[in-house]
């Protein structure tokens, strides 16, 4: 707590400070105006909302097909009719107090309610419930009981086998798994005030998580992709008391994290031949139950009308405390204490971060900012002599475990400068240090520098350009003892390599007509690893982007935009002699769009198409000639038109029709039953590919 | 642990007590030259939104009636435009721009929020400010949007019914709209559910500004991706420490070619950082695919496939991330 207390009076000795006084004097005289005579001012044309305002639609809707994948975000994974909503309610009460009311999805797990009312300069209140489906895969099987369990069990008959390939029980014990997930949230919020500069705020939320992921459990060489559950809980709590005055404001605020994992460990039954006597049986660790306190305090304080410093500072501290699991549950092994009783085991970690910004103008025509950040990450876990049982099937005697921390700073000057009328030129430089226990490299500092140049023409044509360049140096690079075998000597890890990255962005914006607008943007990176001989040797993104929107009148308006981008790699590896890796991730990206707006606003139709194609490319090069993997492909393709028609001065009927089509070729996945690869019983899964249509039709009563 | 021992924090609160004096001396110029446009009674329309709505009706080039089903119109309410200087509490004076023309004449720009209209970004925004200081101001000063120039009404629709930005729904194509080259990325194979509407670019990033990078809600990267995955934040007893030290090092969280967001997938991942002898250091290549040797490496989840505890694992045994 000293460096916290510390860190707070320095702050407040900044925002103390005597300018305050002059400051203050300034802000007064900016209020003294003099202002019209309003008592002519009747406001007769105001036409004010009373009452309940906005729209209830109800109807249904029928999804065409079975579509897993497609309910991500959707619900829509079914094939079948549902019940189509549309809510959007506001009830205007007496003084200033309101209560809207918006719903969308009901009737499909992704439905969400959310409430927002209170009395506007007094209270407010915010109340919602949201569900959103996750779905990856439903074409995965599995020969386990007890699936959504902590422990998953082989049917009684199971005969083990060296091989997954033999498994002779293996495809009459098999059952369907969806892997995916339901994130539920339930949020409470509060905000208020109290006199003139006061407000507080509050804010609850409750975030559940149901479903099963694929986690893999094993046994040396024998492995087992699981069906393992999610049921997890986390409860969140903000709070914040804000005062804000002509020229500062201060913030204090709470940040509170409370996760629950309702199956801390997977127990599971070997489907294989125990590589070793006892080991039928494994148990993983799953996430444990973890909490997370910060306290933060931040504020900003302005001189004359635009030099601000701004700052934060952030305590925060995580523990988890779950108790350890035994070394192992292979009984002929068992037997070496743990060196913490599995309940006292305790990680803490104390977060710290702060920012100060200070920005403003030195002339007319120079801005600047200036800036610096920490960040540490002080984990106090203690280090334990530990005596791991590797995947049940052997002791490999004493490890230590490595609480990872670091520091991380980074410090910067931007300066910004405003030639001739709408030419700006801004440039920049920071530099960051990184330390780090228990890496390779204790220290990396890295020197970033940039320039910026903008101009814009009237409001016809916006170009915009920039370089930026950043060194990054390490304090030296030394293998990691305690690693048997040793780690390569060659290999350079890339978040710690010396790396040189260059970028350039550029951009047009053109609007040669009031009704047509153009822009088009390219982007460019590059990653350079000089002193990596094994590892991640290079690496670029390229991005071109074309926008393009045209309204001719108030009734039509269309958009479109293509995009393509490129990202590729290189990387080296030993495996006694140096072999070279590959690969490129391409991305075609296009849409237009279409609105259209009947004379009366009495109908509307709306038009989308998007089709995404992305590729991926791969190759390894184990000699002079490189093996290229066949490519990874995912083409989503999108259609989306609706139409509503107000037929009535209370009445509309709405209707929406989605086409959507995803189709992918992966190599890790096609062909691979659960048996193909011997050693891992997989959950075997197809591609997730789907064709799905959605029709919604509703009838919308308007208030 | 070194790099605590390191980070002394008296010497960097003396910074930031530096940099507070610093602009002391800087004060002084800035205020010497400061000065406010006074508008005078005679500047202001003789009868306020009537003159106003005579033309901005809903057949106009501009309709405004909408707002009239908004919060800042509820004369209830003190602070609100329509308690005071209706439209021109935001728009400024409008005699000028509401007075006759000649055929040939160019109708004046109202001065606020209007085509043409002469102020620069800085000054619409504490037009905005003037009102939301306390909601919205805080991290605001030399943020990167605005230090683009950005203008709250860049993105907020005051006069809409529901402001598209501030519904998770409808928030992305605002945002969208002017960071154009993002938008392919929500239509990735692996990306968060965003084109579905399920989440918006607020869920991670804070547009008025912020204290981390890339305007992120948070501090820290990993704080904010810790905030809907808390089962990722640990501390674990045997830790992967880039995955407890920045989560974009091995995922790209606007989109990606390669399942949960990897930026590229196993093995090649996995080896861009482990190399030792054995299994981490052999090239596999497609005589591991499915109808020839299937390997495990390679296949289902490559490393993955025993080593499923990427981010940590809580196990005694777990030292190779495997229990």
């Amino acid at each position: 707590m000293d460096k916290f207390r510390t860190a707070m009076i320095a702050l407040i000795i900044v925002l103390m400070s005597p300018v305050t006084a002059r400051a203050e004097a300034s802000s007064a005289e900016v209020e003294s105006g003099s202002g019209p005579d309003l008592s002519r001012w009747r406001c007769r044309f105001c036409a004010f909302e009373s009452g309940l305002d906005g729209r209830f639609g109800l109807g249904i809707g029928l999804a065409f097909d079975d579509a897993y994948r497609f309910g991500t975000g959707t619900g829509l994974d079914s094939e079948g009719a549902f019940l189509s909503t549309t809510l959007s309610l506001t009830k205007w009460g007496e003084g200033a107090s309101y209560y809207t009311l918006d719903a969308g999805k009901l009737g499909t797990d992704a439905g969400g309610v959310f409430l927002d009312g209170g009395v506007q300069g007094k209270y407010r209140l915010r109340l919602s419930y949201d569900q959103t489906p996750y779905r990856l895969n439903n074409s995965g099987a599995s020969p386990f009981l007890g699936v959504g369990t902590g422990n998953l069990s082989l049917p009684g008959s199971w005969q083990t086998t060296g091989n997954a390939r033999l498994m002779p029980d293996l495809a009459a014990t098999l059952k369907n798994v969806a892997i995916g997930h339901d994130r539920k949230t339930m949020a409470l919020g509060i905000e208020f005030g109290s006199g003139h500069n006061w407000t507080h705020a509050l804010q609850y939320r409750r975030r559940d998580k149901d479903g099963l992921q694929p986690y893999a459990g094993g046994f040396l060489t024998l492995s087992t992709v699981l069906p393992a559950p999610i049921d997890y809980q986390t409860d969140l709590i903000q709070a914040s008391t804000a005062y804000t005055a002509a020229n500062w404001q201060a913030r204090l605020g709470y940040y509170g994290s409370f996760f629950s994992n309702a199956n801390p460990l997977l127990q599971w039954d070997n489907p294989f031949n125990p590589l070793v006597a006892g080991a039928d049986q494994g148990v993983l660790a799953r996430p444990p139950d973890n909490d997370f306190h910060q306290f933060s305090l931040a504020g900003n304080y302005r001189w004359g009308r635009s030099t601000r410093l701004t700052g934060n500072i952030a305590l925060g501290k995580a523990t988890q405390n779950e108790p350890f699991a035994p070394y192992t549950v292979n009984t002929q092994l068992a037997g070496t204490p743990l060196p913490a009783a599995s309940a006292d085991a305790r990680l803490d970690s104390t977060l710290f971060s702060g920012a100060a910004r200070l920005n403003g103008k030195l002339s007319r025509k120079l801005n600047f900012k200036a800036y610096v950040r920490k960040q540490e990450r002080d984990n106090k876990t203690p280090i334990y002599a530990l005596q791991p049982v590797i995947t049940d099937v052997y002791q490999s005697g004493t490890r230590f475990n490595r609480p990872f921390s670091f520091d991380k700073s980074q410090y910067g000057l931007d300066l910004r400068y405003r030639l001739t009328g709408p030419i700006r030129v801004s440039a920049g430089l920071e530099r960051e240090d990184y330390e780090r226990d228990f890496q390779e490299v204790r220290k990396t500092t890295e020197d970033k520098v940039w320039l910026k140049l903008s101009a814009q023409s009237g409001e016809v044509v916006g170009i915009g350009f920039s370089l930026r360049r950043e060194d990054r140096d390490g304090s030296g690079y030394r293998p990691v003892s305690m690693l048997d075998p040793p780690e390569n000597p060659l290999l350079r890890k890339f978040n710690l390599a010396d790396r040189k990255r260059d970028l350039v962005s550029a951009n047009i914006d053109v609007d040669p007509h009031p009704s047509l607008s153009l822009s088009l943007r390219g982007d460019y990176s590059s990653d350079e690893y000089p002193q990596s001989v094994v590892g991640l040797n290079e690496s670029t993104d390229r991005t071109i982007t074309l926008d393009a929107s045209y309204s001719p009148n108030a009734r039509i308006s269309t958009h479109g935009f293509v995009s393509r981008q490129t990202i590729d790699y290189l990387q080296t590896g030993d495996s006694g002699s140096l072999w070279q890796g590959t690969g490129e991730d391409r991305f075609v990206t296009g849409g237009f769009g279409i609105d259209l707006r009947s004379e009366d606003n009495q109908r509307q139709l709306q038009f989308q198409y998007t089709r995404s194609d992305s590729t991926g490319k791969s190759a390894i090069a184990p000699g002079t000639t490189a093996v290229a993997f066949p490519d990874l492909s995912a083409d989503l393709e999108t259609i989306s038109i609706s139409f509503i028609s107000a037929f009535h001065e209370r009445y509309s009927a709405k209707m929406r029709y989605q086409y959507e089509r995803y189709h992918s070729r992966d190599w890790s996945i096609e062909g691979v039953s659960q048996a193909t690869i011997g050693s891992v019983l997989t959950l075997g899964e197809f591609l997730p590919n789907y064709t799905q249509q959605v029709l919604w039709l509703e009838l919308v009563r308007n208030f | 642990m070194q790099a605590k021992n390191n980070f002394n924090i008296l010497q960097h609160a003396r910074t930031v007590i530096l940099l507070g004096h610093m602009c002391l001396g800087m004060a002084a110029v800035m205020t010497a030259t400061a000065s406010e446009d006074e508008a005078s009674a005679r500047d202001y329309t003789r009868t306020g939104a009537d003159t106003c709505l005579r033309c901005h009706d809903e057949t106009s080039e501009f309709p405004v009636l909408e707002i009239f089903r908004t919060r800042h119109a509820r004369a209830a309410d003190s602070r609100t435009p329509f308690a005071g200087l209706q439209c021109e509490a935001c728009h400024g004076p409008g005699d000028a721009h509401a007075g006759r023309v000649r055929g040939d004449e160019i109708r004046p720009a109202i001065p606020y929020f209007g085509p043409n209209s002469p102020a620069s970004a800085a000054e619409h925004n504490e037009v905005c400010l003037g009102c939301h200081r306390a909601a919205a101001s805080l991290e605001w000063p030399g943020s990167a949007h605005e230090a683009s120039d950005t203008q709250c009404a860049s993105c907020h629709r005051v006069h809409a019914r529901r402001d598209p930005v501030m519904a998770t729904a409808t928030q992305t194509e605002v945002c969208l709209g002017c960071h154009v080259s993002l938008r392919a990325d929500i239509y990735k194979p692996s990306s968060h559910p965003l084109r579905q509407g399920e989440m918006a670019c607020a869920s991670c990033h804070s547009a008025h500004g912020s204290f981390g990078e890339h305007l992120l809600r948070t501090a820290e990267v990993n704080q904010t991706c810790f905030d809907c995955h808390a089962e990722k934040r640990g501390p674990h007893l045997w830790e992967h420490a880039p995955a407890a030290e920045d989560c974009r090092l091995c995922h790209k969280p606007h989109g990606s070619n390669h399942p949960a967001l990897l930026t590229r997938r196993a093995p090649q991942l996995c080896q861009q950082c482990h190399a030792r002898a054995g299994h981490p250091s052999v090239a596999y290549t497609t005589a591991g695919l499915p109808d020839k040797a299937a390997n495990a490496a390679l296949l289902s989840r490559g490393c993955v496939n025993c080593h499923s505890q990427v981010h940590g694992s809580n196990h005694p045994s777990g030292a190779n991330l495997s229990r």
